[in-house]
């Protein structure tokens, strides 16, 4: 068949396009060539080669030592003229015949005459270094160096050097100082200074290991793609969780956050010992926990704990009866008051503990040996009574939006068989939603010119929902299979078209050219909306926002299943890429900008960037797991939580402790050079030093960061060794 | 009694696993579901737990239906089936008494079982139930340093401490060689037997299962083509549902 082979015409045209692809690449590699500035000239340069050399010498002589010296120094006189009389004679010290004295070939000459220099009976050591000094009547030039011969004799041949008009008779000195070290070796202030440098930068490092593992740890099941995935939710009760999430932020950010304060605020007094307070706090703290207790109780009762009772169940046969109702509120009741005290619980316990470390490492503080252990306590401390009130909204948020969604999901479902309602109320809550969304957006978006391209990104992704769902509205396909082939195309083509449209419409509507091509932040003019004014940039978004929300929400209804998990798992990992791209050193520039030079500094920039690539990292391992435990834990009836804690955990942690000692093994060696940009740690030293030209200090710092770059490299790959 | 009504599963790649499935299975039953690999058995038993959700059809057990039951509820009927897999399904790095324990996490109150706190009783019951299956010495040890036979006892174990009423077993020999294969079957016998739990387990030889089913239900590409007793399959029902070149292999 000729099927088979290509035609020759077709082979022609394949070798003519593999020709014009290497002519292309040539051409880029010249390109390059020419921007990356490759000459062959200045490494050639003999004034640069004599500063490199100059340069590595030092770097290779790193003063990491130092010595006592002892000197012993003698000057001969000397006669400075370009006119040296026959007879020279000048006067010369008294010499002492056991001790050690230089002589000279001449005793007379000038600038650039050559005369030798001996010395005689000078104290010998191995080590012994020497120094030729010229000694004019008002400064002195260092000439040579010199080196005893174990006789302690030298000889030297030196160039007068230039002395430019010699003024007056008074004679020249030509001084010799020889030393010897006596005493201990010890080491240089420098060798001392990186020391202290190198344990900053290893602490740095183990810090922001330390902050950005739990971190990395919880975001990984997050980022994974096998645990999110399954997570599906209908859409309504996730649009009606959505609703209450700013309401309980706000109402745990004041009530909630008030509790937790009441806890630290027990402590507070340190001098005379607020009695009544602490005891109020105690009984506060019993109550609650006694009402927990109780109440806890009471659910167990109502909802027949008992593991036999299946028969608790209220739906029956598919049946829903209405009997069920009134039991079902009051359990319904019961568990919103066992979560609403346990959450006052969970906070009293968060203040009372911020409190105590805040009183106890202020107490522990002045003694000797426990100050550091009590600053750290007391930071720690302060650190949450600082976030009592984001603690407070967090916990608040996420209860009110899954108590709520929990107990809204069995009304949707009474929706399924009216398809107006159904799709009515999807709508509404839809369109609130995306309001909220657009509107919250928008106010942000005041912060910086280019955030205006929030509004109208937000809204394109809206859009590229939007299309494919009235193509399936009018094509239904299979509501079981993925849609395939030419289907898929279609729907993918159809979401980019509705994505630009909506794009263009809103980067118009929103006049997002201000801020993209005049770098203005948006218009704060305001409007009178229902008697209260709001900005006309963020009223535009509100309203951008309830059309687009009505109209997903109205196609696809509260009982479409809502990708939660994929929601989650594309957010996470879209936050961590973004975070690890940007390099650490960036991150410590802005880092020094808000807390100042340090290692503070750098400790957050590598933690913050440690966080993101072991979130990745870690999410991986998530994912390569054996899929068979997950399986076998959930067919036992538990949770997914416990799903985690006994299928998921046992298999990563061994690649996770591998990861993590990876991690801290790169952090070190980041943290040698954060301090380039104020960072802290060794690398601050070394940038001095070297901005400095102070190569031989440079080399003791470079000498120490190669010791312990190598040393952790070798530990860290026996300890991954050992582990897997 | 479990009832199957028109069970249905179409993969979202669009392959059709199951076609209108129904039977009813009377409690303390010893059913065995034969069929080539590839024929719905792991689809069939998954879509009664919903670890794979079925596309059409209902599981209604006990007069409660499965298949329509919330997250909440689903986890209360999970803890009353269990399942045993061919692939073990164990934490190979835990060790053996933490992989039975799992099987307790559905009745314990999940704040201790994040320490991996069990009640003493809970200990205790584990134990017991290795002991059952003849493995109790092997408690401490590491599961993937068991032999297959092992491991899947400690699977069965595991499901025992759901104290199940219903065992759902798929092909839990085929990793096993034949004399071991035996020695687990006849451990889901004893369930069957001295605890009247039902068990659903699906195997592809016939020789096993005429061994211990009290009736068979054969799968073809998703359709069901026999149910009945196991003397009823003669030479012609085996071409059928194995198709014309297999020939009957006997496991001793
Ligand atoms: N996740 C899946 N997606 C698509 N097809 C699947 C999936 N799982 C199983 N199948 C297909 O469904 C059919 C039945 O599979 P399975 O129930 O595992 O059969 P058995 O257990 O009898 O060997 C097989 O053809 C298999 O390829
Ligand atoms: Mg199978």
């Amino acid at each position: 068949m000729f099927g088979d082979r290509p035609p020759s015409s077709m082979a022609a045209a394949r070798s003519l396009l593999i020709v014009a692809a290497v002519l292309v690449g040539i051409f880029i590699y010249a390109w390059a060539f020419d921007i990356t500035d490759i000459s062959l000239e200045k490494p050639q340069d003999p004034e640069r080669r004599s500063q490199l050399s100059r340069a590595l010498r030092e770097l290779f002589s790193p003063n990491i030592f130092e010595q006592d010296t002892d000197s012993e120094m003698v000057s001969v006189n000397f006669m400075a003229t370009n006119n040296c009389p026959e007879d020279v004679d000048i006067e010369q010290p008294a010499r002492d015949e056991n001790g050690p004295y230089i002589v000279l070939s001449e005793e007379c000459g000038f600038s650039d005459d050559v005369l030798v220099i001996e010395g005689f009976n000078f104290e010998f050591h191995p080590r012994n270094s020497g120094i030729i000094r010229w000694r004019l009547p008002n400064n002195t030039i260092p000439i040579t160096r010199f080196e005893l011969d174990s006789d302690g004799h030298f000889r030297q041949e030196i160039t007068i050097p230039r002395l430019g008009r010699v003024s007056g008779d008074d004679p020249h000195q030509i001084e010799a100082e020889s030393f010897i070290p006596t005493g201990g070796i010890r080491f240089t202030n420098t060798s001392k200074t990186v020391f202290e440098k190198m344990v900053e930068t290893i602490f740095l490092a183990l810090m922001a290991t330390t902050l950005a593992l739990p971190i990395a740890f919880a975001l990984s099941f997050l980022a994974a793609h096998n645990l999110m995935r399954q997570l599906t939710m209908p859409l309504g009760p996730v649009l009606v969780g959505f609703i209450f999430f700013p309401i309980g932020w706000w109402v745990g950010a004041t009530l909630l956050a008030m509790v937790g304060q009441f806890g630290a605020d027990s402590w507070e007094t340190t001098d005379d010992w607020d009695t009544v307070q602490a005891l109020l706090s105690i009984l506060f703290g019993a109550g609650v926990v006694g009402a927990f207790a109780g109440l806890r109780m009471l659910r167990n009762m109502v909802e027949g704990m008992d593991p036999q009772d299946l028969k608790s169940l209220t739906r029956k046969d598919g049946q829903n009866n209405s009997s069920d109702i009134i039991p079902a509120i009051f359990k319904a009741s019961l568990r919103i008051a066992s979560g609403i005290v346990a959450l006052v619980f969970v906070m009293l316990v968060v203040g009372i503990i911020g409190g105590l470390a805040v009183w106890l490492g202020s107490e522990v503080q002045g003694l000797l040996f426990f100050n550091d252990l009590g600053n750290m306590v007391a930071t720690l401390g302060e650190l949450v009574e600082l976030i009592i009130k984001i603690i407070g909204g967090l916990l608040g948020a996420f209860y009110l939006a899954s108590m709520t969604s929990t107990l809204s999901a069995p009304l949707f479902k009474l929706t399924r068989d009216a398809t107006i309602v159904e799709h009515t109320l999807g709508a509404i809550l839809s369109a609130t939603v995306t309001g909220m969304i657009l509107y919250g957006l928008a106010e942000f978006s005041h912060q910086a010119a280019l955030l205006i391209l929030l509004v109208p990104l937000a809204a394109a992704f809206i859009g590229s929902q939007i299309s494919p769902m009235i193509y399936k509205l009018i094509f239904p396909g299979d509501k079981y299979v993925k849609a395939q082939g030419a289907r898929k195309w279609t729907l993918i083509a159809l979401s980019l078209v509705g994505a630009i449209i909506i794009f263009v419409i809103v980067f118009v509507a929103m006049n997002a050219a201000r801020g993209v091509v005049d770098g203005r932040r948006p218009l704060t003019e305001e409007v009178d909306v229902l008697s209260a004014g709001i900005k006309v940039y963020s009223y535009r978004a509100l309203l951008i926002g309830l059309g687009l929300g009505a109209i997903m929400g109205g196609l696809s209804g509260v009982n479409s299943s809502f990708p939660f998990g994929l929601v989650v798992y594309n957010t996470t990992r879209t936050i961590l890429n973004t975070m690890r791209s940007i390099e650490p050193l960036i991150m410590g520039i802005v880092f020094v900008i808000w807390v100042g030079i340090g290692p503070f500094a750098g400790m957050l920039a590598l933690a913050l960037h440690s966080i993101a690539s072991l979130g990745k990292l870690y999410s991986e391992q998530v994912e390569n797991i054996d899929q068979g435990p997950i399986e076998a834990v959930l067919a036992t009836g538990a949770n997914r939580l416990q799903m985690i804690v006994y299928a998921v955990v046992p298999q990563i942690v061994p690649p996770y402790i591998a990861f993590t000692m990876y991690r801290w093994d790169i952090n070190v060696r980041m943290s040698t050079i954060i301090g380039f940009v104020g960072g802290g740690g060794i690398g601050f030293l070394l940038s001095q030093q070297i901005n400095q030209l102070r190569y031989q200090e440079a080399g003791v710092a470079v000498l120490a960061i190669a010791i312990v770059v190598t040393v952790l490299d070798y530990t860290s790959a026996y300890i991954r060794e050992k582990m897997i | 009694m479990l009832k199957i009504e028109n069970l249905s599963k179409v993969y979202p790649n669009g392959f059709q696993a199951l076609y209108d499935v129904s039977f009813e299975v009377p409690d303390g039953q010893f059913l065995v579901i034969i069929g080539l690999s590839g024929s719905g058995k792991s689809t069939l038993l998954r879509c009664i737990n919903r670890l794979i959700e079925p596309s059409e059809g209902r599981v209604i057990w006990n007069g409660i239906d499965i298949t329509r039951a919330n997250d909440e509820e689903l986890r209360l009927i999970r803890r009353k089936i269990g399942m045993v897999f061919q692939q073990f399904n164990l934490v190979k790095r835990s060790n053996v008494i933490t992989n039975v324990l799992s099987g307790r996490l559905g009745y314990v109150n999940p704040a201790w079982s994040f320490f991996n706190y069990f009640s003493p009783a809970d200990r205790a019951k584990a134990l017991e139930k290795l002991q059952r299956v003849g493995i109790k010495e092997k408690a401490f040890n590491r599961a993937d340093a068991l032999s297959g036979g092992q491991q899947q006892r400690v699977g069965i174990a595991r499901a025992l401490m759901q104290e199940p009423e219903l065992m759902l077993a798929d092909e839990p020999v085929a990793s096993l060689d034949p004399a071991t294969s035996h020695s687990v079957m006849d451990y889901l016998q004893a369930l069957n037997k001295e605890d009247g739990i039902t068990v659903l387990c699906s195997l592809h030889f016939l020789s096993l299962a005429r061994t211990y089913a009290d009736r068979i239900i054969a799968l073809k590409d998703g359709r069901m083509e026999f149910d009945g007793d196991p003397h009823e399959i003669d030479e012609k029902r085996f071409k059928d549902i194995y198709g014309e070149d297999a020939k009957e292999v006997h496991i001793s």
